[in-house]
This record gives structure tokens, sequence and C-alpha cells, in this order.
């Protein structure tokens, strides 16, 4: 099941809404987070009800996992801890190479990705001391399966969420707060994202012998847009929805498309998978502590590995190693130069490669790449432009502007300025946001069926 | 006050997803969607099986899409939000100027290899039928073609002259009307519909003037028949249910010849004495106003005694030329080899015509699976 699909919105959506509310809050939330857990099974079995088996095996087999750790560190038995925060690591790996990586031509599972990542957190937390096991396996199966976050993320720590997973409260304002960054999340999907995404497949399904330097270069340019709305999208709707049923989680994105460098993009971009490779890869590597050829191993298999999450293909591994290369650059000295050069040519510095990097990540298949590069450096076999593709240019226009401010802080700002000057106000604004990004946004799910989600296969 | 205002937000999403809910429970499930002609989806079949593998499930989707209350209302809304972000067309049509919506024809819509064959088959068949009839062949072009420029600013559509040389190049000499190069010099002149990707009586009025010409007749014939009646303003067509929102209306005119004419349907099914089936009037698909819309034969009679028989075979464009024609011969056979299961030849045999006329509109022409098979 996806958020934005009528299934969501005006079925699921309003029977856990009621049923979460009306469950008791006793028993520290266990009935409540028994409520999301069931739910979450349903969620997930939707598309594919066999794989809810490899979902209740993951919950158990890392209850165990991270309760035997748990066990063992209480009685300061480090190895017997180790092997089973080992065995934990094995078993999801394990997941993640035979659904993603093997090729063995299965579905891939929904989430999996997602919640593998999660679940190792879980086990290596305990590990560290950072966190404490998790008794009820409720509990637990709740914070596994928890459907805002399953399909995309962001990743949540264990220990980001464990104490609210017993002790939460829910409010006025944490409704309203996050019904209407629901909302958001949904209009940047729905109205945006896809929009952006239908011009990309246009450009892609035009025969190579069609393709201008105008479209190749507008069509990388609305894949870069489609796929930032798209999974910013994501993440908003899934830290509406926490903050609905009383979670707060940490925030994913925050407008990477205004970064000045490399370095400051991927603080910006996809924050909680990066946050994850630091803790758990390039810190016990060493990070930067053991020297400069150290440092710079650790970078590069921290990359490689943010490659190869993104899938099996050789170009998201190439991609990976493309910021590998700007990130080492920027910290070899380019930095600093970014910081005394104006902020505008910084900025377009840090776009080029990043848009250098979509069209990197387009595609699996490199004829793809080869054509578009030909295209964009001018030797289409279309030539420059064309009425087709100035056509889908001038259409677009508006959207084009929509979602260029619609990247940036602007819209957040003026938001912010307006709602600060009084509180009625406020609650009125977000009132009618609410009601008219998702009126429109419903009617563009009911026409279209144009509707995929992209960080579906990862 | 502040209150209220804190839990307004809250308040009205959940409103919404529970309306929404309890409308779409509550509300009697509709089998036929009249704006999009088409069926809807039911409630799906639940079995345990079903569920497993997932089918349930999808159809389970489409039936919530299908049956999402006031799912025309809601086409509307996203048609013209698309307009506000500057979209010059919508679910394949494109906004022209002048309120003409315009079916957006594109090289992957036409199947290459279908229109080859349909222009083998029709070059053998127009082989065939001059052996013992004066034949012509009259294709007529696109809405969007013929104005080209009514399309938005670059927009393009499917370049039908490429068909015009394929087909050329199988027919004898004087075969083949330049019908493209008569309706775009009069394409100001209302003669096709701005909803419906019909040529009007008006339009089918110069490709009867064009037929004369070809056929060698006095030009004063067809002046003669330019005088035509209004019998509908607020048509809607095809074209317009594919965007379903606010559209410009069409007016449908007719011609009505002096003398009355005898119009056997479907080799005896009923018989008038009238072309045109007013009670369509009243409903959506007003085109059908002529011969109630495509029938297998129509045999007309009564126009003139000079033994000159026409036969016609066609497509739906041909439905507003007929009455035009009918007057001129002693009788006029119709065939929508659509709706037939017997081949050209064989009628042609049957009812030995003096003169034969082809007429169809291009894309349909192009996209037609079964013509081949009707020779």
């Amino acid at each position: 099941m996806v958020f934005s699909s009528l299934l969501f919105l005006f079925r699921f959506l309003p029977c856990v809404l009621v049923i979460y509310f009306i469950a008791p809050g006793c028993f520290k939330n266990t009935w409540k987070n028994l409520v999301l857990f069931l739910a979450s099974l349903v969620f997930y079995a939707w598309g594919e009800p066999v794989y809810i088996v490899l979902m209740l095996f993951s919950t158990v087999v890392d209850y165990i996992n991270g309760g035997l750790a748990g066990y063992f560190i209480n009685r300061n038995k480090k190895n017997a801890a180790k092997f089973f925060v080992f065995l934990s690591v094995f078993i999801n790996l394990s997941l993640l190479g035979v659904f993603k990586y093997a090729g063995t031509g299965l579905a891939l599972p929904i989430g999996i990705s997602f919640y593998t990542f999660q679940t190792m957190s879980y086990t290596i937390d305990i590990y560290r001391g950072e966190a404490k096991p998790e008794k009820n396996i409720i509990n637990f199966g709740a914070y596994v399966a928890m459907f805002p976050q399953l399909i995309a993320g962001p990743v949540v720590r264990f220990k980001d969420i464990s104490v609210l997973l017993r002790e939460r409260s829910t409010s006025l304002d944490k409704l309203s707060y996050g019904v209407t960054r629901f909302t958001t999340g949904l209009g940047k999907k729905v109205i945006l994202a896809n929009q952006a995404g239908e011009i990309f497949k246009t450009v892609t399904a035009s025969q190579a012998g069609n393709l201008t330097t105008l479209s190749a270069w507008f069509g990388i340019l609305m894949f870069s847009f489609q796929i930032y709305f798209d999974f910013s999208g994501y993440s908003d709707m899934a830290i509406g929805l926490m903050a609905i049923f009383g979670f707060r989680i940490p925030e994913n994105f925050n407008y990477p498309y205004m970064s000045k460098s490399i370095t400051e993009f991927w603080r910006r971009w996809h924050i909680s998978l990066g946050t994850w490779f630091k803790e758990y890869v390039y810190i016990p590597l060493g990070g930067s502590r053991r020297g400069m050829a150290r440092t710079f191993l650790n970078i590069f298999i921290v990359w490689f590995l943010t490659g190869l999450w993104h899938g099996a293909s050789l170009n998201f591994i190439a991609w990976g190693m493309y910021f590998c290369f700007f990130l080492l650059i920027e910290k070899l000295g380019f930095l600093k130069i970014l910081g005394r050069i104006p902020a505008v040519l910084s900025h377009i510095y840090a776009m080029i490669v990043v848009y250098g990097g979509w069209l990197l990540f387009a595609w699996e298949d490199i004829t793809q790449h080869r054509v578009f590069l030909k295209a964009m450096a001018g030797m289409a076999e279309a030539g420059l432009s064309s009425n087709a593709a100035m056509y889908l240019f001038v259409s677009n226009v508006v959207l084009l502007i929509v979602l260029i401010i619609g990247s940036t802080d602007i819209p957040a700002r003026a938001g912010a300025w307006i709602c600060n000057k009084n509180e009625i106000c406020k609650g009125l604004l977000q009132a009618v946001f609410v009601a008219v990004v998702f009126i429109i946004s419903v009617s563009y799910l009911v026409n279209g069926t144009y509707n995929p989600f992209l960080y579906f296969r990862f | 006050m502040k209150r209220l205002s804190r839990v307004l937000p809250a308040a009205v999403f959940f409103l919404m997803v529970i309306a929404g809910m309890a409308a779409g429970i509550l509300q009697k499930d509709k089998t036929y969607s009249s704006a999009e002609n088409r069926t809807l989806q039911l409630f799906p079949k639940f079995t345990v099986k079903r569920v497993l593998n997932g089918k349930f499930q999808k159809k389970y989707e489409t039936y919530l899409s299908d049956q999402f209350p006031l799912r025309d209302s809601w086409v509307k809304l996203q048609t013209a939000t698309e307009r506000v972000f500057g979209k010059t067309e919508s679910n394949g049509v494109y906004f022209g100027k002048d309120g003409y919506l315009l079916e957006k024809y594109t090289e992957e819509d036409i199947d290459n290899k279908i229109a080859d064959k349909n222009i083998k088959v029709l070059g053998k068949f127009v082989k065939e039928a001059s052996k013992v009839s004066d034949v012509k062949v009259m294709m007529v072009p696109s809405k969007t073609f013929t104005l080209g420029n009514y399309l938005p600013a670059f927009a393009e559509t499917y370049n039908e002259n490429i068909f015009y040389n394929k087909l050329g190049k199988k027919l004898p000499e004087n075969v083949l009307i330049d019908i493209y190069g008569i309706l775009s010099q009069h394409a100001d002149e209302n003669i096709f519909y701005r909803t419906d990707h019909h040529w009007t009586t008006q339009g089918a009025w110069y490709g009867y003037s064009a037929y004369n010409a070809a056929c060698g007749i006095d030009g004063g014939v067809a002046e003669a028949k330019k005088e035509l009646k209004k019998v509908s303003d607020d048509f809607l067509g095809t074209t317009f249910s594919k965007i379903n929102m606010y559209s410009q209306k069409d007016e449908i005119s007719i011609y009505e010849p002096e003398n009355k004419m005898e119009v056997v349907y479907n080799m005896g099914e009923k018989t008038e004495n009238t072309f045109y089936q007013t009670k369509f009037l009243k409903k959506k698909d007003k085109y059908s106003v002529f011969f109630g819309g495509n029938q297998a034969v129509l045999e007309i009679t009564g126009g003139v005694k000079n033994n000159k028989t026409l036969f016609v075979v066609k497509d739906s464009f041909a439905n507003c030329i007929i009455p035009f024609l009918a007057e001129d011969y002693e009788k006029v056979v119709v065939a929508d080899m659509r709706h037939l299961n017997v081949g050209m030849t064989m009628l042609l045999r049957n009812y030995k015509p003096t003169d034969v006329l082809v007429l169809y509109n291009t894309i349909q022409f192009m996209q037609d699976r079964e013509f081949a098979l009707k020779l």
C-alpha cells in the first residue's frame, strides 16, 4: 500500500485513526502499539501477502537477537553479546542479499532496505549500551513494522523512539502539525513529483532520434525534481503520520537543493541514511581519527555502500563513487575555496554536480546514459531543439517555477512569517492549506493511474 | 477562539478522510459511466485465494477509484488544476484556439503495420471495383491535422500527408480526392465540431462538393444544397468526453432534401422516410441524429430516376454526407464494414453499383484492425 492512494486516504487511514484513538492508553501504550503493529502488517501485506511471513520472521529474529545481546551485555559477556550482534547483522544482510542483490527474480519486499537497517541499528545500539532491549514484542513489532516509515523511511534508530513507544501523548498541536505535514507531503508527491515524473517519462520514452539537447537537459532537470519531491514528500508524510500518533522522528531532508557544496548537500539529503552510515560504518571504521589515508578509505567504503544500498546495478555504485570523488576533493581544500567565492557560484557548482549525479542515477541501462550525454553535449540527432521539445518546455514553465520555489525554504519562511503574526490566523491558514492541497491531491489520485513511488525499488 | 484555531487543521483533515470513506460506503455502486463511456469496476469477488495472490487487492483499488463519490467532478477539478499549471493538453486532448478541442495523435498511436495492410487491401478493392464502377476514395483528415493553425504553440500532431502519399501510390489516378487540400482552405468555417472528432455538415458539404467535382458534375448541384437547418446548439461530443470540463457547445445542422426518400435499415430491419433520428438530439450522443448512428447497411431509394447506384463503404464520417449524395442517385447503398461479416467485393457483386465511394477518416482507417479482413 502507498500513502498516495485512495485506499490509504479513505479506507485504511480513517479506520486506523478511529481504532487507534479508541484503544486505551493503559499498560504503557501496549494496546495502541498493538493497533499500530497489526495495522502495519495489513499495510505491508496488502500488496504482497506472502511477505508478511518475512516481516514476522524479521521481527521475531531481531527481538531474540536483541534480547540475548542485551542479556549478555548485562552479564558483561561481551563476546557472547557480539555473537548475537553479528548474527543479527548477518541475517539482515542475508535477507537484503537474497531479495535485493541476488537477482533471484523474486519481487523485492517493500521497505526491506529500510527495516533491515532499522533492526540492525537496534542490536548494535544494545551492544553499545545506547539502548535497552525491548521486552514487549508488541512494542518491538510496532517499531519494526511501523507503517508510516516502513516503505521509504526515514530510517529511525531504535534509540530515537524507544522511550516514545511507552510514553507518549497526543495533543491538538501535534495533531494539527501532523496533518499539515502529512498533507504537505501528499501534495509534494501527488501534485508535483508525479507531474515532473511524467515529463521525465515523456522525454525518456521519446525515441533516440527525437531526443534534442533541450529535451535532454529539461528531462534530467525534471527527474531531479521528481526524485526530491517524491522522496521528501514521502518523508513529510511519514513524519506527519508519526506526529499524529504522538511520535517525533528525525528529519530526513533540509532543502538539499539550496546547498553550496556537495558536503552540505549530503548533510541535507536523506539525512537518516547518512546518519546511519556514519554511526554504524564510518565511525566504527575509525572515522577521521586514523590519519588521512585511512579517512579517505573510510569515506570510500561508506560511499561504495551508499551507492550499493540504492540498488544492485552498476550505475548506483558509480553514483556513490561519483559523490565520493567530490566529497574527497572538497575535503582536500576545495570546500575552503567554495566558502570564499560568491555564494551564487558555489551554489551553481553544487547543483551542477548534483544534476550530474541524477543523470547517473536515472537509468540502470548504460545505453540511456550514452544517448543522453550525447544529446546534452549538443550532439543530439534531432538537433538542439524541436517543436516537441519547445512544447514540452513551454507548457511546463509554470510547473518548473513552482518546483524551483518549492524546493527552497521560501514557502516555509513565508508561511512562518504569516503564522507568527497571529495564532488564530495560523490555525485558519493551516486548515485552508490542508483542505486545498488535500482536495487537489485527491483529484489527481482519482484521475490518474500514474502514481509510482520511486523509492519502492530500494 | 485560539483553541479552536489550533484544532481546526486536524478537524478539517479528519472530517475529509472520514466523510470520504462514509460517502464511498453509503453510496450505491454504479455499473456504467456515461462520461467515460465504459463499465465500472464493481466490488471484486472475495476469496482467500484471490487475497493471497493479490488479485482481490488490485481489483479493490480499481473499484475504489471507479466508484469514488462525485468521480466526474474530481476529474474536472484535476483538469482545471492542470490548466492553471499552464498545460495545454489533458488526457490526449489539446486545448486549441477558439474553443477547439483537438485530439492528439502521435506516431506511436499509429500502427504502421495495420495502416499499410489496410492501404494494400483498399488498393485491391479499388482495382476490383474499377472494372465495373466509377470509384472514388475520400479520406477525411483528422480535425487536429486540418486545423493545425488552431493548435497551441509548438504542439504537434501526426502528419497525415505520410498516409496520403502512401495511399496515393496504391490507387489509380483520379481516384483519391484531395479533401485535405480543400478542407484546410476552409479551416475557419466551422468544418469540424469543437467538441467532437467528426466533421460538421458544413465540412461534409465541402466533401460532397469535392466529390462532385471529381466526378465531373456541375458545381451548381452542390451550390443548390448549401442551405442547412440548425437542429441543436448544445452538442458536447467525444473530444469533450475525454476531458469532461467546461467547453464551448457545438451546433448541429442538417441538410434536408426536398423530396422524401425511403431508407431501409439493415436489410429490412426497419424502413423510414427520413435520414434523421431526432430523438438522439435529446441524448448525449447527438451525432447519432444521422441515421441513428452507424448502421451495417442502409439502402436509400427515391432520390432521382437515373439508373445510377452509389455504393458507399464508410465509417462514421460518412453519416452526415449521405443526405447530400442521396438525391443524386436512384439508389444509395451504405455499408459499414465494421458491422458486417461479408466482404466488400461480395457486396459489390450483389449491388452492381455504377459508382463507388470509399469514405473514411484517415486516423480511423489507419487504426481499423478488421478492414483487411473485409475485402
